[in-house]
């Protein structure tokens, strides 16, 4: 309902706008893809980033900014059909094959990932690169989890702390 | 003349009559300037008072400067510390200098360093909470002191309670008392007691358990209001008789008036027929087992206080091709029978098919099995009231016969 009256369609072509990454990188996107965010989505509606001057994202640099922007180009189609009505199975099946690829990343990337999603409000991303830190974390011990995060071993006084901790949670174990 | 002279001298040593009577002078009581009681720190100290303040907490550090010299600086003692507090994650000052002096990073991820406080995000973290059970939610929060205080917090419990109960994830239940928590809620109701995996046998656990079979849970429904329509067979009849005994007995259903309003919980089970007097009864019956969400948080419930009562039997005099039974919220009666009746042919199994099978919708939870040749079905009903408190209806079981 929303996508028709966001005003990209009076111009004829789809309009442009330019982002600018941490590292002075110019990226030349769709305005219908940039809307994904809702942080951009309310600069470009009022008209920023078209013509000479972009928009300037200080957090994201510009290995994340074209990862992220993949995901808007990808999704975009989807979002302005509002979802649903449109969509056919076939639509549905590729982007879900797309989504799982393209979280199948580096750890680290994966972090830029989920702090620009944050920064830049783009839901269906956010929740993503979540569903996929969660997959990480899903079935693991405490102790698994900790080395999947990269965490030092607990030093002897946190290994305490926690063990008085799992007798809270004994309901969760046989 | 003569006192101007004598400022400018440089302060002789007094003698030896003059400082007793130096000494009187300053031990006279001053009157505070200022009313204690009105300053929250203390009234400056004179200048005198000041110097000797300082001299003497000078001594004390010359003697500990010993020890001093031999304490790790603050830098290395930071690095010691383990990953407990996001704070104490933080790098030393050389980690930033050190990066101000490299060339700008190039555009690539693999060679840059990732520290773990990186990962110390609490709308992040929050995030990814909602896509984990409960048990992994335990793990998590076993790892290390910032996410067991992330994890307390309540909301990310009610989260994983609704949604594992699958209610919709925009009802927003009202709050609860500080010492129920939705994390002592979602133990209770999916915690691994005894050997029951989440499937709600658990609540065989106490009673009868030599006579449990077989269990599932089907999830969670809302009872808004006190009203709950008890159902032996589907389709429902038109209208029932206010008492409620007379009800079951002659049409298979009837209306309670005082149940306790909340989430409930539906499960369904398979038992050993209890003791019963009809000879047909192969021996299994079928049990729709609902509670409010509370009742394993009671501790009358455990002790036994609380038992079933009788509400009423029905005997369905015929043949009967299915036993089925449901419990509606009666307020909400139109809306959630039309969707259990319409939506019959997904959840009842074929003919053929002998394994029960349930049917949950936000206000009802029904359960059916297909029956072999019989000479009739027998209905039972019986609730768990809160005898000590309000009375009020706090568990319902309705038990058929499969053959």
């Amino acid at each position: 309902m929303a996508a028709p009256e966001s005003g990209d369609g009076n111009n004829g072509a789809a309009r442009m706008v330019t982002l600018i990454s941490s590292d002075n990188t110019r990226f030349e996107v769709e305005a219908a893809a940039a809307s994904l965010s809702q942080t951009l989505q309310l600069t470009i509606l009022d008209g920023g980033g078209g013509g000479g001057d972009g928009i300037p994202l200080p957090n994201v640099d510009s290995a994340t900014l074209s990862k992220v922007l993949e995901y808007c180009i990808k999704h975009a189609p989807a979002a302005a059909n509002g979802g649903a009505p449109n969509a056919t199975a076939v639509d549905r099946a590729e982007l879900e094959r797309f989504d799982n690829e393209f979280v199948n990343i580096d750890q680290s990337v994966l972090y830029s990932l989920i702090m620009a999603a944050h920064n830049l409000e783009i839901e269906g991303l956010q929740s993503l690169v979540a569903k996929k830190v969660a997959d990480m974390i899903k079935g693991k011990s405490p102790m698994e989890i900790r080395r999947t995060l990269g965490f030092p071993d607990p030093t002897p006084e946190e290994q305490a702390e926690m063990n008085a901790h799992m007798l809270e949670y004994g309901w969760a174990y046989e | 003349m003569g006192k101007a002279i004598s400022l400018l001298r440089p302060p002789q040593p007094p003698r030896e009559g003059e400082r007793e009577k130096a000494m009187e002078l300053w031990k006279r009581p001053r009157q505070a300037r200022l009313d204690p009681d009105f300053v929250s720190s203390p009234p400056p100290l004179l200048l005198r008072q000041r110097v000797r303040k300082q001299a003497r907490a000078k001594r004390p550090r010359e003697a500990a400067e010993g020890a001093n010299q031999q304490r790790p600086p603050k830098r290395a003692r930071c690095a010691q510390l383990g990953v407990g507090s996001p704070v104490a994650m933080l790098r030393p000052v050389s980690y930033f200098t050190l990066v101000w002096s490299l060339p700008p990073p190039k555009p690539t991820h693999v060679s840059r360093p990732r520290h773990p406080f990186n990962w110390y995000e609490p709308d992040m973290w929050t995030e990814i909470a909602k896509h984990l059970c409960g048990y992994d939610l335990v793990c998590l929060s076993l790892t290390c002191h910032w996410f067991h205080r992330l994890l307390a917090d309540d909301s990310i419990w009610r989260h994983a309670f609704i949604r594992d109960l699958s209610l919709p994830a925009t009802y927003v239940p009202p709050p609860r008392p500080l010492h129920r928590t939705w994390l002592r809620l979602y133990a209770a109701a999916f915690g691994k007691h005894q050997s029951a995996l989440r499937n709600g046998s658990h609540s065989y656990c106490y009673h009868q358990r030599h006579k449990h079979i077989e269990g599932s849970r089907m999830g969670g429904f809302l009872v808004d209001t006190p009203y709950l329509l008890l159902a032996g067979k589907l389709p429902l009849p038109r209208c029932v008789p206010e008492e409620v005994q007379l009800s079951i007995e002659i049409m298979g259903a009837g209306v309670l008036r005082n149940a306790r309003p909340g989430i409930w919980i539906a499960d369904r089970h398979l038992l050993q027929c209890p003791r019963c007097n009809i000879h047909i009864c192969s021996g299994v019956v079928q049990v729709l087992d609902v509670r409010h969400s509370d009742l394993f948080l009671e501790d009358e419930y455990w002790d036994g206080t609380w038992e079933y009562e009788d509400l009423g039997e029905h005997f369905m005099d015929e043949e009967a091709a299915i036993a089925c039974c449901a419990v509606f919220n009666h307020t909400s009666l139109s809306l959630s029978y039309a969707e259990v009746v319409r939506h019959t042919k997904y959840w009842i199994r074929r003919r053929s098919d002998w394994r029960p099978k349930g049917c949950l919708t936000l206000y009802a939870a029904a359960i059916n099995t297909n029956l072999h040749g019989n000479a009739g079905l027998l209905s039972k009903f019986q609730a768990m009231r809160d005898m000590t408190g309000d009375g009020r209806i706090v568990s319902i079981r309705i038990t058929q016969q499969l053959f």
